[in-house]
């Protein structure tokens, strides 16, 4: 399970209950398609105890912070899944962006590090 | 912010002496993989402005915020754009970093991008209240074909200071749109 495009790369690791984001990734609203696709499949396939990895992830423009926001809210309504988010501290946007996500689904495990 | 400022803002547009000038012309072809490619040139580039002394630290994150803003606003100028040129122009004074991008836009787009500031800025709710309410209607509409958060995230993530400018044109001569959006190291 996973896409590809010239910058950046998102698949899903059964064994660590990871799917990984990584690069850059800055398509249009229509072509985020298969990153809907492929968390919510993997959430499907792991519906406890998922996390979604961004430490790789350099770039994102609103139209994918659209798509994570709506895959955790989601994951809220559909109640009682564990997910955590994985950040790091060395990509300044996500300092910026990716707390918020707390404040749209408080149970989720957020981790910048 | 209300709809007036659109307008008033003008004066704080500094297109004249930009430290540096990109021009796609139609000949190019402006399309999507140039957002990414001069965003992050102007992110790059940011530490070499005239800026005022700043830390490494604080320089490499006012380009990341230079870098997300730059590109989003180009891939508007790419979706609104009617023909023409795509120019977008970068300069610093102080702590702060200025970026106009504009392009040409047809009247009936022109309104519509009209509108929907109006939305944007009215109301008693709180830019973070409508970043939040555009996520939850966004979630619970899957259909949208945009995500309307753009200009939200650059104003609550980056702290960008937006405003816009619209000058009218005919027919045959689409009309020209410029946003330009100003960011202060010192408000992060």
């Amino acid at each position: 399970m996973e896409f590809t495009t010239d910058n950046a790369k998102i698949w899903l690791d059964t064994y660590k209950k990871t799917v990984f984001l990584t690069g850059t990734f800055r398509l249009s609203n229509d072509q985020y398609d298969n990153m809907t696709l492929i968390l919510n499949d993997s959430l499907a396939a792991i519906p406890a105890g998922l996390t979604i990895d961004l430490t790789g992830l350099e770039l994102l423009n609103s139209s994918g912070i659209n798509v994570i926001a709506k895959f955790v809210i989601g994951v809220r309504n559909g109640k009682g899944t564990d997910l955590t988010i994985h950040g790091s501290k060395e990509i300044p946007w996500q300092g910026k962006s990716l707390p918020n996500l707390k404040k749209l689904f408080p149970a989720l495990n957020l981790v910048i590090d | 912010m209300a709809i007036q400022d659109i307008r008033n803002y003008t004066g704080q547009i500094t297109q004249e002496n930009p430290q540096i000038r990109i021009r796609l012309n139609e000949e190019l072809h402006p399309r999507w993989a140039h957002c990414d490619m001069i965003s992050r040139y102007l992110g790059h580039l940011t530490g070499t402005l005239d800026l005022e002394k700043l830390e490494k630290s604080e320089v490499a994150e006012l380009g990341d915020s230079v870098n997300y803003v730059a590109n989003e606003l180009l891939e508007n100028a790419i979706k609104e754009r009617s023909g023409g040129s795509i120019e977008i122009c970068s300069g610093a004074k102080g702590h702060t970093v200025t970026l106009v991008v504009s392009n040409r836009i047809e009247a009936a787009k022109s309104e519509k991008f009209k509108a929907s500031l109006q939305k944007l800025f009215d109301g008693e709710s709180s830019l973070e209240e409508k970043f939040f309410a555009t996520m939850e209607h966004n979630e619970a509409h899957p259909e949208a074909k945009v995500s309307g958060l753009g200009f939200l995230t650059m104003m609550i993530h980056h702290g960008a200071d937006l405003s816009w400018r619209f000058e009218s044109g005919e027919p045959a001569h689409p009309g020209r749109v410029s946003v330009s959006a100003r960011l202060t190291a010192s408000v992060f």
